[in-house]
């Protein structure tokens, strides 16, 4: 591993050479950037790992059921196991999907879930993504690039590969192809913050890389639209496009990224989306406090995996709890995402304080609150010197017959000593993730 | 390592995508060529002729907007806000390479990746158009990879034809005799006629009828040459 280090300017070239980057607005303007790396990975042991797939595969089961669930039966509500508030009030539900299965009855087939390590060794769930959870690619070619820059590290380190990431999203296109349709990925374009994922899981796929005017419906049917009017069946869509800008007849009206009358052939099941529209109601930050009793109803089993401490102010006795001790809590605001809308209350001052306070009381469906976790920092190099920063990791879940956690990960890190933020856009940096085969 | 065991193969062309694949070809070889063409004009800046730049871009097609040879130099090599410069021509390759990255591959892409970054490196623009042979290497090398590595002959012939098509354009301009000029296209011909489908058969048929050794280099004949594509 000291190789490795020794060989990071070695290590960034080469990412410059492929064109790692990531792209983020400024003052409305789109810039490119290298997304920072650090040398030093993540080791997560395999008795360690063990524990966590287990718990991450019983996670997106039970996610997954209750997507099936609340967009048909409502199980789960009418037990009155998850409050109907949470459910309709969510920014993610949608009503147009009610009724809807889609292919193989996956709603979540990527799954992205946001885990720290606690000081105490426990590794707790901060966050479920399942909408289009991104940035698999990163750790996918960082490794390929490492590898070539310091084979003697992988030869002395007994590590799962991790480059089979674009074959298992291959395959769960493949399971839930619809008549063996053409294969795509839909991406909002090259201006998108997230574009070179998109590019490079295609590539590493073998999958068209598709843009909103190369798809069109007609009698319901998806169809790629080859040279002088040539269509050409679509079986499955990747979409790296939200819900709201898929099709701008059945949601946002002026959106240009989507597909006219994409919801429709959805709907009667000639076209497989990935992830499948509406999984937001299952990634807001309001279910998420329910998800291990979510656990428990469907699969009968107590959650391997903890949340952190969380409090809903929908609650009154959360309420009362969270004003009283809004000082030492974090308030997420759980319409937000990307590290926005994330307040530590340690950091507010009185007029802050008093603010979110009035919010919480007008609008308490809107917040949630958690006790701080104290994860562990990660060492990363800052010129010559090792220091320590906060690092979290996003595990990816991949559900196609059966649930498969990928053996890696991205380990996303603050640059900041003093934050606890380690989103790109924020202007963290990312680590490879090493998965010990012992 | 597990590997794609899939045997379906996802390609297609849409209409889109042809035309990136046509303008791909196209900049990468008018990055080339203009390169190429350019050494020839500061070589006769050297003794010959200080203003060798005005012709170039008279025959290029292009507005004199320079002061000298110096502000020519700088800003028709360099300047990120000059539309014509030879790094914003490697920007629109790199524009619609990014686009055809599952097509091209990585590996071939970073030659523009490399090109871009060579280009505006502070040490090399002090160097002129000497410091520039790095770019021809690697746009040869990205040539190389795009016969290498693309199994597609849709996709490579696509991108050849754009190629071939630019570099005819060019030749006529800068006043390439017949002999020359004949050979290019009869390897975009070649292009044509292996699996291209993005070139319009009627304008191709009428172009054949002008392509002679006396009117190949009239206007009529550019045109129909930059009329070529369809999609």
């Amino acid at each position: 591993m000291y190789s490795l280090v020794k060989q990071r300017d070695t290590v960034n070239k080469w990412m410059e050479r492929f064109g790692v980057r990531f792209g983020i607005y400024k003052g409305g303007n789109f810039h490119e950037q290298l997304f920072p790396f650090d040398p030093i990975p993540r080791i997560i042991s395999y008795k360690d790992w063990e524990d966590i797939e287990a718990g991450l595969i019983q996670r997106v089961k039970a996610l997954n059921m209750f997507l099936e669930d609340v967009y048909n039966e409502k199980d789960i509500v009418k037990k009155g196991i998850i409050p109907e508030e949470f459910i309709y009030s969510s920014s993610g539900y949608l009503a147009q999907c009610e009724g809807i299965t889609p292919s193989k009855k996956i709603f979540s087939h990527i799954s992205g879930i946001d885990l720290v390590q606690a000081k105490d060794g426990k590794w707790i769930v901060l966050e479920d993504n399942l909408r289009i959870p991104s940035g698999a690619s990163y750790p996918m070619i960082a490794r390929t690039i490492t590898r070539k820059v310091s084979p003697e590290t992988f030869k002395e380190n007994a590590v799962f590969d991790n480059r089979n990431y674009s074959t298992l999203i291959r395959k769960a296109m493949d399971y839930v192809n619809v008549d063996n349709g053409l294969e795509v990925i839909l991406t909002p374009g090259r201006y998108n913050s997230a574009y070179f994922e998109h590019s490079y899981l295609a590539e590493k796929a073998g999958v068209i890389l598709a843009f909103a005017d190369d798809l069109i419906v007609e009698n319901d049917t998806v169809y790629y639209k080859g040279l002088f009017d040539k269509r050409e069946r679509v079986g499955v869509i990747y979409r790296r496009i939200s819900d709201e800008y898929l099709d701008p007849l059945a949601f946002e009206s002026t959106s240009l990224l989507g597909v006219p009358n994409l919801m429709r052939a959805y709907a009667k099941g000639n076209v497989a989306i990935m992830n499948a529209l509406g999984n937001g109601v299952a990634d807001d930050k309001g279910i998420y406090y329910f998800v291990p009793k979510m656990i428990e109803f469907y699969l009968g089993e107590k959650a391997i995996l903890q949340n952190a401490p969380t409090y809903l102010p929908y609650y009154e006795e959360d309420k009362k709890y969270v004003l009283a001790n809004l000082k030492t809590l974090v308030i997420k605001d759980v319409a937000e995402a990307g590290g926005y809308g994330v307040m530590f209350g340690n950091e507010m001052d009185k007029k802050q304080l008093a603010n979110i306070t009035n919010l919480i009381e007008t609008e308490p469906r809107r917040w949630i609150a958690q006790e701080v976790i104290d994860f562990i920092d990660l060492e990363i190099m800052d010129g010559e010197e090792r220091i320590y920063r906060k690092a979290d990791l996003r595990a990816f879940v991949i559900s196609e017959a059966e649930t498969k956690v990928w053996h890696s990960g991205l380990t996303r890190y603050t640059r900041s000593p003093t934050s606890f933020i380690v989103n790109s856009s924020q202007g963290g940096g990312f680590k490879d993730t090493w998965i010990m085969k012992k | 390592m597990l590997t794609l065991t899939a045997t379906k193969i996802n390609s297609g062309v849409s209409s889109a995508k042809a035309n990136r694949l046509y303008w791909l070809g196209r900049y990468a070889e008018r990055v080339y060529l203009t390169l190429h063409m350019l050494r020839k004009h500061f070589d006769l800046m050297i003794d010959e002729d200080q203003d060798a730049y005005i012709s170039f871009c008279s025959e290029m097609g292009i507005e004199n907007k320079y002061r000298s040879a110096d502000d020519f130099t700088k800003r028709y090599l360099f300047d990120t806000s000059n539309s014509e410069s030879v790094i914003n021509m490697l920007e629109m390759v790199k524009d619609n390479a990014m686009m055809l990255r599952e097509e091209i591959m990585t590996e071939t892409l970073c030659y523009i990746e490399l090109s871009i970054a060579h280009m505006n490196k502070p040490e090399v623009q002090n160097r002129g158009i000497e410091g520039l042979q790095r770019i021809t290497d690697y746009i040869l090398a990205f040539w190389g990879s795009i016969d290498e590595r693309i199994v597609d002959n849709q996709i490579r012939h696509s991108i050849k034809f754009g190629k071939y098509l630019e570099s005819l354009d060019l030749h006529i301009r800068f006043d390439y005799p017949f002999s020359r000029v004949n050979g290019i296209f009869n390897r975009m011909l070649d292009s044509i006629e292996k699996e291209c489908y993005i070139c319009d058969e009627m304008t191709l048929l009428t172009l054949k009828q002008h392509f002679n050794v006396d009117d190949y280099k009239n206007i009529g004949v550019l045109q129909l040459i930059n009329s070529l594509f369809r999609a």
